[in-house]
């Protein structure tokens, strides 16, 4: 009895392995084709993003071929390197490693594998439109952060809001496992 | 969906770490170390930009760990009143 649950351990184990390797595969494609991707290409990404900034600031964005969105008032611009593609790798990564080896069955944890990509997406949106939001907010009122040069307080902002939202995220995925583990 | 909870599931400390930590690091490893290994460390621009995102990373996980601690010690001290 103790060395067949013995056995069922080691055999989830090994397949956790063959998901994580599965999973740092995807996240390296993931790095390789997007890290150069161009606005086009990336517009899947960048097209709801800029849908959400706009309902949520009000503040109109145009569309130009190549540079992806631009702020009709403000000097900003919805760009391929505003796309959060890290955030997506970094959400999806933490999502698969943090939660395959906790579930149980081999379909869960296949499943779990199968939707990170999607949660990780549906993320990737939410925290790239705060960060967004937030820009807009502190160009449209002139707040600048003391010390910080622009571009400092833009990547300064978009630590905050990608780290905070991998730690949302995680709290959310371990609060959606315990309740389905509670409800069986 | 069944979730694995072993008798000797991990101690409530290690799983706030690991809810700290598991983020951060794979954060720090998409943001410096991939491009760290597609061979970033020659511009000088990275370094400054790798600076700030582990300095405010740093920040971010003190100010979060404290505040975990805080409200273990609160609860803890709420059971044991």
């Amino acid at each position: 009895m103790n060395g067949r649950a013995t056995s069922n351990r080691t055999k989830r184990r090994a397949l956790d392995v063959v998901l994580f390797a599965v999973a740092l595969a995807s996240a390296y494609a993931m790095k390789r084709s997007y890290s150069v991707a161009s606005a086009e290409e990336l517009r899947w990404l960048l097209a709801p993003t800029t849908w959400l900034v706009e309902r949520i600031t009000g503040e109109p964005f145009a569309r130009e071929a190549g540079a992806g969105f631009v702020a009709e008032r403000l000097p900003l611009v919805i760009a391929p390197a505003c796309a959060g593609v890290n955030f997506l790798i970094a959400s999806f990564l933490t999502l698969s490693f943090g939660f395959v080896p906790r579930l149980h069955a081999i379909t869960t944890k296949l499943a779990w594998l199968a939707a990170t990509p999607f949660l990780a997406c549906a993320a990737t949106l939410l925290a790239n439109t705060a960060r967004i939001a937030v820009a807009v907010g502190l160009e449209r009122h002139g707040i600048r952060i003391p010390a910080l040069s622009h571009s400092e307080a833009h990547r300064a902002l978009g630590v905050v809001v990608y780290l905070g939202g991998l730690w949302l995220s995680y709290s959310l995925a371990e609060r959606l496992t315990r309740r389905a583990a509670d409800a069986r | 969906m069944r979730v694995e909870r072993p008798r000797n599931a991990m101690p409530a400390s290690v799983r706030g770490w690991r809810r700290i930590l598991l983020p951060f690091g794979i954060y720090l490893c998409v943001t410096i170390g991939v491009p760290l290994l597609n061979g970033a460390s020659a511009r000088p621009e990275f370094w400054e930009h790798a600076l700030e995102v582990v300095t405010i990373a740093m920040i971010l996980v003190a100010v979060r760990s404290a505040s975990t601690a805080l409200e273990r010690a609160g609860a803890s001290g709420g059971r044991a009143r």
